[in-house]
């Protein structure tokens, strides 16, 4: 069975010191409370590098980074956006247990303006990866 | 021994620009990628804002062969609205990726 990429590198992010430094959620979903930066983690293909073997899966990812204020967030969804991109730069494989990540692209953080659909409105920023996850031999 | 072979530094730029080499292209993105990236942006309901015709379209420029996709709402497609319950859908990136190829860093 292919990983969860969203679980995997979403509990990574979660655990990263840089992240945890700016108290940013995590998520997949819009989090319940807005008063903390947070990131939104999508995942938008996978697919068998493999041979049609799934023994090398290519994920990718978008994480839309939100700041927390109303005014003046530029700043702090730019710094989460360049936190979650030096993040995935350091991933090992003893960050993500049972499998073995190799980030091979990693565009962002681009701005994409505040996000008018909160009041409100919050900056965000995104960054974009291509990830892939193969399993560690004998799991 | 001194050598007579001379590297041809323009030699990538002239084989790009050469119609054969870019009718190639131009036919294997349509076989293998345009597909892919209707069927995403079918199955995410685009075109959200019709420009007219067809919203997926192969363009050629000094550049290269380019998908583009027309509709005015391809951005909301492509990167989502998350608050809206539009994810982001990525017809774009995703029908690149589907068709096994490897988005670039910019």
């Amino acid at each position: 069975m292919i990983a969860d990429a969203k679980a995997l590198i979403g509990d990574y992010l979660r655990n990263h010191s840089g992240l945890v430094g700016l108290q940013a959620w995590v998520s997949v979903k819009r989090p319940s409370r807005l008063d903390s930066a947070w990131v939104k983690l999508s995942e938008l293909a996978s697919g068998d590098r493999s041979a049609d073997t799934d023994h090398l899966v290519s994920h990718l990812l978008q994480f839309d980074c939100y700041s927390a204020k109303g005014e003046g967030g530029a700043v702090e969804a730019n710094l989460v956006g360049r936190t979650v991109r030096a993040a995935l730069r350091e991933i090992t494989p003893d960050d993500v247990p049972g499998w073995t990540p190799s980030v091979i692209m990693v565009n962002g953080p681009r701005d994409l303006g505040p996000d008018t659909n909160f009041e409100p409105a919050r900056d965000r920023t995104m960054v974009e990866a291509e990830i892939l996850l193969h399993p560690v031999s004998g799991s | 021994m001194a050598s007579f072979f001379i590297r041809n530094r323009a030699f990538v730029p002239e084989f790009m620009a050469d119609p054969s080499y870019r009718a190639h292209i131009r036919a294997l993105v349509e076989a293998f990628v345009v597909p892919r990236v209707k069927a995403r942006a079918d199955a995410a309901g685009e075109p959200f804002m019709p420009r007219g015709g067809d919203a997926i379209q192969v363009e050629e420029d000094v550049e290269g062969v380019r998908i583009v996709n027309t509709d005015f709402g391809a951005w909301i497609a492509e990167v989502g609205a998350p608050s809206r319950n539009t994810p982001a859908s990525a017809p774009l990136r995703g029908g690149v990726h589907d068709a096994g190829l490897r988005l670039r860093e910019e």
